[in-house]
């Protein structure tokens, strides 16, 4: 028997989703790397320098999803191993995985990223005039969630109006209650997304989608289905982490007024502060792969074949790392956070992430600033093991005027 | 002092060229770095530290 370090975690439990930052201090306290037997057994990383080398060892880690024996299938980048589809490029391994990356990267490389900031300010511009008379909004589902939603679509090449059609099946995935089907919602975007890809392909249009179709890989044309899994990687990938980033900066701004001139004038700050919102609120909060070798990390042996739950939340806030942790440091220098998680799984919209974060922060802080956050009627993700953010923020503001009249999306 | 980023560790971050744009560079199509030239001048070390101390991947090299 291996003298591993056996901890009762329970990544799915009530318990941890309530207290997320706390749970995870215990647990990196006690040790770095841990195993737990739930959910079929599994390794938890929670040390930053456990986090990094686990996923930096080349040869490491698979995120590819398997069949066994028994035709059940394993692998992925959740625990347990959710059945069906895979997205792609997340879930594929090297050697193939370099021929799906390089096929979805070249518009969230930093060039092109740099290139769409005017559409970035113009659909923030749009959303926020939908609410700026309004005095009152729910800073998630009428600001973040949209905002994302439309610059992803515009990205992908997809109807803007279409964008509720995406974003509430995906945000449910967090947000909603223990026993409520998810799974369906899911179904109806994938199927949608091939009756989409087959039109497109009689009707080419421009976006990342008809890019995809025009593509090969090994010679060959990439399956519709490949399409499917590579357009609903961005989908998800996307949406409710900018989402999280933006209204758990809000939330903390609410508190700490005196900042906010310098970040809408100073871009070194805004630039710094970005970083340590990444840093302090990890959206993504954590994900899995599956040892591809066996391999040691921080003394504990891993096995070829063990699952393992890499927390990137709780490794930005190792205290090993980062002097201070649990204080937010806006200009916090050097920051080496694993927000968008390490390896070569590094989080492709890191770029376009960062971009939505600065344009919209700073509009929220010019065009409503008197805004006030509704702490007491917030709500969290009922789901906060993946992906950390708020279901619902309403917020209060002095009604202000539309920058425009004109209309990109007619109802937001 | 001398800078290396080590091609098969970069992911992309950029956090290198965020704290220190003069030395580290980013290629168009990635966002991978890589520096113009390998020799830093004295007035740039600090730089080239920090932009070490920034990379997630531990992919930068400095030799003194």
């Amino acid at each position: 028997m291996s003298d591993r370090v056996v901890i009762d975690f329970d990544l799915h439990s009530l318990e941890y989703n309530n207290r997320g930052v706390e749970t995870e201090t215990e647990l990196r306290s006690q040790c770095p790397v841990a195993w737990s037997e739930h959910h079929g057994g599994h390794w938890f990383v929670t040390g930053h320098d456990a986090v990094g080398a686990g996923l930096r060892g080349k040869g490491n880690c698979s995120t590819a999803k398997k069949y066994d024996d028994e035709g059940n299938v394993t692998g992925g980048v959740q625990i347990p191993t959710r059945p069906g589809y895979r997205v792609i490029p997340q879930e594929v391994d090297p050697p193939l995985w370099d021929d799906y990356r390089k096929l979805v990267s070249r518009p969230f490389a930093p060039r092109a990223v740099e290139e769409l900031k005017p559409v970035i300010e113009s659909y923030a511009d749009e959303v926020l005039d939908h609410v700026i008379g309004r005095g009152e909004a729910d800073f998630v589902m009428d600001v973040s969630s949209p905002i994302t939603a439309l610059i992803t679509l515009h990205i992908l090449g997809l109807p803007l109006e279409d964008w509720r059609f995406y974003a509430e099946p995906i945000h449910r995935m967090f947000t909603a209650a223990e026993g409520e089907d998810i799974q369906t919602g899911l179904a109806i975007i994938q199927n949608h997304l091939l009756t989409t890809i087959a039109e497109r392909r009689e009707n080419p249009r421009e976006g990342l989608v008809d890019d995809l179709i025009a593509s090969q890989v090994k010679d060959e044309p990439v399956p519709d289905e490949d399409i499917k899994d590579m357009l609903f990687n961005i989908l998800v990938g996307g949406f409710d982490t900018t989402a999280g980033l933006l209204s758990g900066a809000l939330l903390w701004l609410d508190s700490h007024r005196d900042v906010h001139q310098r970040l809408i004038e100073d871009d070194g700050y805004l630039r710094t502060a970005t970083e340590e919102f990444l840093r302090y609120i990890s959206p993504a909060v954590a994900l899995g792969k599956t040892a591809a070798q066996d391999f040691e990390l921080e003394g504990q042996e891993i096995k070829e074949g063990d699952r393992l739950w890499f927390m990137y939340r709780a490794a930005n806030h190792d205290p090993a790392e980062f002097d201070d942790p649990e204080q937010v440091d806006l200009e916090r220098s050097p920051n080496r956070h694993l927000a968008f998680s390490n390896g070569i799984h590094r989080c492709l919209g890191s770029n376009l992430a960062r971009s939505i974060f600065q344009i919209v922060l700073r509009k929220v802080l010019i065009r409503m600033p008197d805004f006030s956050v509704d702490e007491a009627s917030s709500i969290r993700y009922r789901r906060g093991a993946v992906n950390a953010g708020y279901a619902h923020m309403p917020i209060r503001f002095t009604p202000g005027e539309p920058l425009s009249d004109e209309r990109i999306v007619e109802k937001i | 002092m001398r800078v290396i980023v080590n091609e098969s560790q970069c992911q992309g971050h950029t956090m290198c060229n965020m704290v220190a744009p003069e030395i580290f560079k980013l290629r168009d199509e990635d966002g991978h770095a890589y520096v113009e030239s390998v020799d830093v001048p004295e007035h740039r070390e600090a730089d080239a530290l920090n932009g070490r101390a920034a990379c997630p991947e531990l992919a930068i090299e400095i030799v003194k």
